[in-house]
């Protein structure tokens, strides 16, 4: 399967779903015999309605959930088989940026945004420089020292976008990053998002936000009741739309 | 191409020290932040081990005083009247052959005399009326003799017992006093050691309670630790779900708790040590005249005394702080691993 895009997208595979289902104990099925793939510093929305599987497919990607059935290989690990060692260094590969923001709340921003570096026993010099550079990206370094309390929603946010890309992830996940922001702030953290894809980071955003998707015409996942309803790439040459 | 490697490994190795000095300083910090928790924790732990460690101090005080009894104790060796010095050198001959035999020292019946006049404050007078050297001789010489009164106490053996083997001088004494009974010309046999067995019998009960307490108190501690320990983990609940969703192992997480449950251990074994030297001040002249009132020397004077008394306490420090340490690391190694591996995101 060609990925080649007007991008140049490499042909690395960094994300592969092939019929892959998820069930929940209960019984709900959030996804259903879902095939993709996410090549390297390709940049991917999925959209739909609520409840369509956006976010337990984010969570199959990051090893919090496992599929019922199918492949499911994330830079290069079968997650349906991962081990839990592997499963923290699978983690600090990837930047997540979540929808509530999952902040620290008795840690300053500085502190929240360095953790990663911390997990991955970075020397704290270099951290500091990093830590500091991400802050200034999300336009924070000025309030470094306060605690998320102390922040906007908006501000939440950002420091979270900047936990996700301090410690230069291959893959960066985010659910609804830009729900909090105003449109200029959100243009701004989806021009940061690209010049991570530029670099070769791939990007899978779950998103609703029909505004932004179009905007940017990058290549869309449409997601309906757990299936793939239809797929969007207007980077391939002539564009493409498909429905399933 | 030798040398990227190794600045590699420099630099991940001064990282792993600055993550361990920011570990130990966070658990620290949190121990900090909540003192009268930390303080009700510590004193739980101190307590616990200060119960033991009294009950083992006070059995090594007993048993310290029992081994120098031990190494004095003696079997009285009492030979027939009228037994002759050559007699008695042959009988002494014979006894020091036994294998159990340390030494042996010979009271004749005139030395025996002279002590009795002494402990029991006897009239001069008195004694010279009695002739020492009669209960030598024979009967018969006694019985037509003029002479002064016969002196009535016979040739004496004060025999050391050597224990052999696994056996207590106890138990060697109590041997070598039944072969000592059947050598001939012995009239009878005793041995100095009734009170020292039953000495030695309530230290043993001593020695077996303090074990089990130490046991019981090693679970109760492992339990209390690792109730902390789960507590913490539960107030972290939010920070180790963030921290596992962004690449933290187990065991980084659990890192903190480790080092929290050490602190724990160590700061009530330091406590427990504190709270010893109060009682043992409190109750160590009780205790001396205790052990007084069996001969036993309680140690705690004179400039040796106090050096070896400086170097147990420093003994007891080092063991109050490492069995503290060690039950605060085990529990939380314990708790931790359970509590964690629960915070799934």
């Amino acid at each position: 399967m060609s990925m080649k895009g007007a991008k140049g997208y490499s042909l690395i595979r960094m994300i592969t779903f092939d019929r892959v289902s998820k069930r929940y104990p209960g019984g709900q099925q959030a996804l259903a015999n879902l095939t993709f793939s996410l090549a390297r510093g390709e940049f991917a929305f999925v959209t739909g309605h609520s409840g369509a599987g956006k976010s337990t497919l984010l969570k199959l990607v990051l090893g919090i959930e496992k599929p019922s059935g199918g492949n499911l290989v994330v830079n290069g690990n079968e997650m349906s088989q991962i081990s839990p060692k592997m499963l923290a260094l699978h983690r600090r590969q990837i930047g997540t940026v979540f929808q509530d923001h999952q902040l620290l709340n008795d840690r300053s921003v500085y502190d929240n945004v360095a953790l990663p570096l911390e997990i991955s026993g970075l020397d704290p010099r270099e951290g500091k420089r990093r830590v500091r550079a991400a802050l200034d990206k999300v336009g924070l370094l000025s309030k470094e020292k306060l605690l998320p309390m102390a922040l906007s929603g908006g501000e939440q946010q950002r420091v979270g976008i900047a936990r996700a890309v301090v410690n230069t992830p291959r893959i960066i996940l985010a659910d609804e990053p830009t729900g909090n922001l105003d449109p200029e702030l959100s243009a701004e953290i989806m021009a940061l998002f690209a010049q991570f894809m530029s670099v070769g980071v791939s990007l899978l955003v779950a998103s609703h936000d029909r505004a932004l998707i179009d905007g940017l015409g990058y290549r869309t996942l449409t997601l309906e009741e757990g299936r793939l309803s239809a797929e969007a790439n207007p980077h391939l040459a002539g564009g493409s739309a498909n429905e399933f | 191409m030798s040398s990227k490697p190794s600045a590699t490994a420099s630099l991940k190795r001064v990282s792993t020290l600055a993550e361990h000095r920011r570990e130990s300083a966070r658990a620290l910090s949190r121990l900090r932040a909540a003192p009268a928790a930390t303080l009700i924790t510590l004193l739980v732990i101190g307590i616990a081990l200060l119960l033991p460690a009294l009950l083992l101090q006070l059995q090594r005080a007993m048993s310290a005083g029992i081994v120098a009894l031990e190494s004095e104790a003696s079997i009285s060796v009492y030979l027939d009247l009228g037994v002759s010095d050559d007699d008695a050198k042959r009988v002494s001959e014979q006894i020091l052959k036994l294998d159990e035999v340390d030494s042996l020292e010979i009271i004749t019946p005139a030395q025996a005399l002279a002590q009795l006049s002494e402990t029991a404050g006897l009239d001069s007078e008195f004694l010279a009326s009695f002739d020492s050297e009669v209960s030598t001789r024979s009967q018969s010489d006694t019985r037509d003799s003029v002479f002064s009164p016969r002196n009535p106490l016979p040739t004496t053996f004060l025999v050391s017992a050597r224990a052999s083997g696994d056996d207590t001088l106890g138990e060697a004494a109590e041997r070598l006093a039944t072969e000592i009974r059947g050598v001939e010309r012995v009239e009878s046999v005793a041995v100095e050691g009734a009170w020292l067995a039953r000495l030695q019998a309530l230290t043993q009960i001593i020695r077996r309670a303090a074990q089990l307490l130490s046991l019981l108190m090693a679970v109760g501690l492992l339990t209390a630790i690792g109730n902390t320990i789960r507590l913490a983990v539960e107030q972290r609940r939010d920070e180790i779900r963030v921290s596992k969703l962004i690449g933290a192992s187990d065991g980084y997480i659990a890192r903190p708790f480790l080092y929290l449950g050490l602190f724990l251990g160590i700061g009530g074994g330091l406590l427990a040590w504190l709270l010893q030297l109060i009682v043992v001040g409190l109750i160590g002249h009780e205790i001396g005249q205790f052990l007084a009132l069996y001969a036993v020397e309680d140690g705690n004077s004179g400039a040796f005394a106090l050096g070896e008394a400086l170097q147990r306490a420093g003994q007891e420090l080092g063991l109050l702080l490492g069995a503290g340490g060690l039950l605060g690391w085990i529990a939380a190694v314990v708790a931790s691993r359970r509590a964690i591996a629960a915070c799934e995101p």
